[in-house]
């Protein structure tokens, strides 16, 4: 799955240089290689250069007449694979979480013009949970009132995964009923979330926390929710049942539904 | 989804500000960091376009002659590389406002990674125009108003142009004012200014309207003056109001101050306009000065002058006016007037006159003078003058008091003397002096006999009456003829009887002549000897002889010197003159000569008067030559017979002095005269009167000698005998006699001159002592009237013989010669 970003091109004469297309992959699960593609067109010109940049640094240029006419330079979470790459495409080797960024191709002709053009986009690198969220229950603190106080915790990912609750299928939206924390930071920049939940007591229920990872959740876009390919969901599910009458409130965990889709990448 | 990330290059950036028209530097790191690598190539390019718009190609050549390029339709020949420079720099000479955007540089290099920057130029396009309006909409440059105090205006500073838009504030003196802006349709920006009220301090004050749109970059600015018209404030008449003097003429000045322009100053008196003035302005243009001359008059005592200045810029304000009340002093004016109960025509001496003095003068006078006939007079009592305040009293005026009276004042402007008054005082004749009191008339003569009276009025009538020693008689008024106040008779004597005295008396309206003018109509007769005579001024070859004149016999006489060689007796110098005064000239040094002076007229010769002179004697050594020198006219030589023939005169004449002596003092009665001489003919003009000494000597020097008349001479002496009264006595007779009257001395001589001089060089032997007859001494006498002279004294008084008593003396004797002696006629009434 990819997520081609066509670019803004300069359009002058059909005679002149122009870009016609650059690819970058908007995501990629760390550990994977990725491919950037840069098409243009010369026109009448010569091509003097091709130069890549990442976040306005070059690591990769393709100068024809000079010999190599490849060359690449080493920048903080990117390797080229030299032997795949030429004047029209890159391809990085493993990509980390340090290979996101902005990732430009700039195309010069020969003198006398050096008429140049450029495109660019961002890619940027996931880590997805190895293990689903955690519902926990204090049972001091639940006996206390009618009601009972649970925390959903996710697992270790990049971005951060958003957690959400469901009791007995109903998502909860009321906001005096969740308690929002603090991202937990990680090693390696990965990012753990929690989310507390406020359960009304008097009845049993299934209480269902979800924990979803997908880069372009952050933009809320409900098209995203629906796409599997590059988001991760897990969802933990207990029932529970309280009673007002009794003091003592026992908590018993009667079902755990873990769901876990493994996505795979496929490279084209 | 598609992106646009165009925006996000993270290429650094740098702000550069440049103003339109000035060169800017772009700059762009080229730095190399390791030595072996090198810049291969440097692009500038603009971020709207595709191609570079400058270019370093150093692939091929060393970077200091890489290949240059610009693009024609950006930079051209305005972008040159600096690559020099730390950081190196593009240098775009005039900006231009099209040149405004953002740049960017990318440098290859030859190992290291390619390096890209970015530049964002802003162009500052100053503002073009300032345009200020007043509420008028006029358009100002310099100068604002004029406007007057009180008066409140706005200035509208428009300003167009200008990248990015301007601000527009105004400024007063320099100091920023609150200014109000306004951006109009068509991009313009307007701020207001607004001033007033205005006061006099607000005078050129200068209000600049700034605008501009970046700190580097020049503002315009315009700045506008404030002009104000004020009107004067001050006026003032330099020293008025103190006294001005009628007599001079002054230089008055009126300053004015305060006015804005300069102020225009009139002077005015009681209204009207004095033209004559002469303006002035102080170097500041603050201060008018008016110098007017006026040459005041009494007549402007109390006039109004007044300065009045105005703006002629403002003619609505009333002018300022300072005033002065003209205090004008002059000289006093003076009038004599007589006292009001006195006829003018009609004062007689002896009446009492009084004057006042009419003065107007200021300051007052602080003395009053009376003058009469231009003398001033002095307040004396004793003199019947007096003088109180501003009268003048005369007591017992006489005929001298008549005249021209004036009173003068006297104050600090001067002396202001009246318009004569003339006082006539009027009297009765009187007989007037200085008239011939006797006349020698010989019988059948016809004689004029005048009499002139002094008198006021001068219409007078006369009457003439004759007294001898028988009776008085009326003259007839068919001798009589009168001019003026002068009566004329004309009188013929017949007989013996005839011989008198004549009256005269006039009146007039005022009375009768008191006292008769008194004429005494004698016999003529030869004249008297001259008396007194000395010899003076002897030189070696003349000298002078002078005498006195004798009694002239009642008609005009004359006088000779006759000079004899002592010895020979030989004539040799004979000299006439109408006064007996002669210089002999011509005669030998160290002579002595024998000197005879001989008065004669119509009726005969008087007795001669002989004295001897000398010549001086020349000195030794010079003798010979002297004489040669001094004899030029008689060319008289000493021959040896002549010298033979001098020394046998010499002894002659010793024997003959002695002989003399010895007759002398036997017959001292008989004065003898050695060579008595005919009368000759007068040779000298006939001038009568008086003469001066110098005219009659120098007139006559020929010698004349003269034949001698024994029988001449006899008669003279006979006739002298008859005529002549012996004189008074002198006071040198070595006798002391008094009977001792010398013949030879007229009897008034005492009345004209001196005492008789000292005789020098004169042998006395041959005159001295001798006695006249003593019948003549017995009727010998002076004039009664001579006894006002101060010569009385040496008049005996018991001599005289009274008036009355002269008339009788018998006739055929002296009386007709006696009586006129008594009269001289220079002798003072």
């Amino acid at each position: 799955m990819y997520f081609v970003i066509i670019l803004s091109l300069l359009i002058k004469e059909s005679l002149l240089l122009r870009i016609v297309r650059v690819s970058v992959p908007t995501y990629r699960v760390r550990g994977q290689p990725a491919q950037l593609d840069c098409e243009y067109e010369l026109g009448d010109d010569t091509l003097y250069s091709v130069k890549w940049y990442r976040d306005n640094e070059e690591f990769y240029r393709y100068l024809p007449k000079y010999d190599p006419p490849k060359h690449a330079y080493k920048l903080d979470g990117i390797k080229v694979d030299l032997s795949k790459s030429d004047d029209r495409h890159v391809v990085l080797h493993q990509v980390t979480l340090k290979s996101s960024g902005l990732y430009r191709c700039e195309v010069s002709a020969e003198a006398p013009s050096f008429a140049s053009t450029a495109g660019e986009g961002r890619m940027d690198v996931i880590y997805l949970p190895r293990e689903g969220p955690r519902i926990t229950g204090n049972e001091q603190e639940n006996r206390v009132g009618d009601s009972l106080f649970l925390n959903c915790t996710s697992g270790r990912s990049y971005p951060g995964a958003v957690l959400s609750w469901d009791i007995d299928g109903e998502k909860v939206t009321d906001p005096n009923l969740l308690v929002q924390y603090p991202p937990i930071q990680h090693a390696h920049g990965l990012v753990s979330t929690a989310l507390g939940l406020l359960v009304p007591t008097g009845k049993t229920m299934q209480v269902k926390c979800t924990a979803r990872v997908a880069p372009a959740w952050r933009e809320g876009s409900e098209a995203v929710v629906g796409n599997s390919q590059v988001a991760d969901s897990k969802e933990a599910m207990l029932l529970v049942r309280s009673s007002a009458v009794a003091s003592t409130l026992s908590i018993t965990l009667l079902t755990l539904f873990l769901l876990q889709i493994l996505l795979t990448q496929s490279e084209t | 989804m598609i992106e646009d990330c165009f925006c996000i290059l993270l290429v650094p950036v740098t702000q550069v500000v440049a103003i339109a028209g000035e060169p800017v530097y772009l700059p762009c790191d080229i730095t190399i960091q390791d030595e072996e690598d090198a810049v291969l190539l440097v692009l500038w390019y603009r971020e709207d376009l595709g191609t570079p718009i400058y270019s370093v190609d150093a692939r091929e050549k060393d970077f200091g002659v890489a290949e240059r390029w610009s693009d024609e339709s950006v930079f051209a020949s305005r972008a040159y590389f600096l690559p020099e420079r730390r950081p190196a720099e593009l240098g775009v000479d005039r900006v231009k406002s099209s040149d405004q955007g953002i740049y960017r540089c990318r440098v290859d290099f030859k190992q290291a990674q390619t390096r890209n920057s970015r530049v964002n130029l802003t162009v500052i396009v100053p503002p073009s125009k300032m345009i200020i309006t007043d509420d008028k909409g006029d358009v100002k440059q310099a100068i604002v108003g004029p406007y007057v105090e009180g008066d409140s205006f706005t200035l509208k500073c428009d300003v167009s142009g200008g990248q990015p838009r301007p601000w527009v504030k105004w400024f007063r003196d320099e100091i920023e004012t609150d200014t109000p802006v306004t951006v109009l349709t068509g991009g313009a920006v307007r701020g207001v200014l607004r001033v007033g009220p205005l006061t006099r301090t607000d005078v050129r004050a200068a209000f600049t309207c700034r605008a501009s749109n970046h700190l580097r970059s020049h503002p315009i600015e315009t700045t506008l003056t404030l002009d104000m018209n004020f009107p004067p404030l001050t006026v003032h008449i330099l020293g008025s109001n103190q006294p001005l003097s009628a007599i001079r003429r002054y230089d008055l000045l009126c300053q004015s101050a305060g006015s804005r322009p300069p102020a225009s100053i009139t002077w005015w008196k009681n209204g009207h306009r004095i033209n004559n003035a002469k303006e002035t302005l102080s170097t500041d243009g603050n201060t008018t000065t008016s110098t007017v001359s006026l040459q005041l008059t009494k007549s402007d005592a109390g006039a109004k002058l007044a300065c009045r200045a105005t703006n002629p810029q403002m003619p609505s304000v009333a002018p300022l006016e300072d005033d002065w009340i003209l205090d004008i002093q002059y000289v006093p004016e003076t009038v004599v007037r007589l006292g009001t109960n006195l006829d003018p025509r009609n004062i007689r001496e002896g009446t009492d006159v009084y004057f006042d003095c009419i003065i107007k003068a200021h300051p007052y006078i602080y003395k009053v003078e009376w003058r009469h006939n231009g003398k001033s007079l002095s307040h004396n009592v004793g003199q019947g003058i007096i003088i109180s305040n501003q009268s003048l009293v005369l007591q017992g005026v006489g005929r001298n008091t008549a005249g021209n009276y004036t009173c003068v004042g006297f104050n600090a402007e001067g002396d202001g003397e009246s318009r004569p008054l003339s006082l006539d005082v009027l009297y009765a004749p009187t007989c007037r002096s200085s008239q011939q009191r006797v006349h020698g008339v010989a019988k059948q003569e016809r004689a004029h006999i005048t009499c002139h009276v002094d008198s006021n009025p001068p219409e007078v009538t006369f009457r003439w009456t004759f007294n001898n020693t028988a009776n008085s008689n009326e003259v007839s008024d068919s001798y009589i003829s009168r001019t003026g106040t002068v009566s004329t008779v004309t009188y013929t004597p017949h007989t013996e009887m005839d011989y008198g005295t004549l009256l005269c008396w006039a009146h007039n309206r005022i009375g009768k002549q008191r006292v008769p003018c008194v004429y005494h109509i004698i016999a003529a007769g030869r004249p008297d000897q001259v008396h007194n005579c000395s010899v003076v001024n002897a030189s070696l070859t003349s000298f002078g002889v002078r005498c006195s004149e004798g009694f002239s016999g009642g008609i005009q006489q004359s006088f000779f010197l006759e000079v004899k060689e002592l010895v020979t007796q030989e004539l040799v110098a004979n000299v006439s003159s109408a006064v007996p005064r002669f210089t002999a000239i011509g005669l030998v040094p160290g002579r002595t000569y024998g000197v005879a002076v001989i008065s004669y007229n119509s009726k005969g010769r008087g007795e001669p008067y002989h004295i001897r002179a000398n010549t001086l004697r020349p000195p030794e050594k010079h003798h010979v030559h002297d004489k040669s020198l001094d004899m030029p006219r008689t060319a008289f030589h000493m021959t040896g017979a002549m010298s033979a023939a001098v020394g046998v005169g010499g002894v002659i004449m010793v024997i003959l002095v002695l002989f003399l002596i010895v007759v002398r003092q036997k017959c001292f009665k008989r004065k003898a005269s050695p060579d008595p001489r005919a009368p000759s003919p007068p040779s000298s003009p006939d001038k009568l009167g008086e003469k001066d000494d110098s005219e009659s000597d120098d007139r006559n020097p020929d010698i004349i000698p003269s034949e001698m008349d024994h029988l001449q001479q006899v008669d003279y002496y006979r006739t002298q005998q008859v005529s002549t009264i012996s004189p008074p006595l002198g006071s040198r007779m070595p006798r002391g006699s008094v009977a001792g009257v010398r013949g030879s001395i007229p009897a008034y001589y005492a009345l004209r001159t001196a005492p008789p001089p000292h005789q020098t060089m004169i042998d006395n032997g041959t005159q001295q002592g001798i006695p006249p007859p003593a019948a003549f001494g017995s009727g010998s006498c002076t004039l009664p009237r001579g006894s006002s002279t101060g010569l009385t004294s040496i008049v005996p008084v018991e001599r005289c013989i009274p008036l009355q008593h002269l008339r009788t003396l018998p006739r055929p004797m002296a009386a007709p010669t006696a009586l006129p002696r008594h009269l001289p006629r220079d002798t003072p009434l």
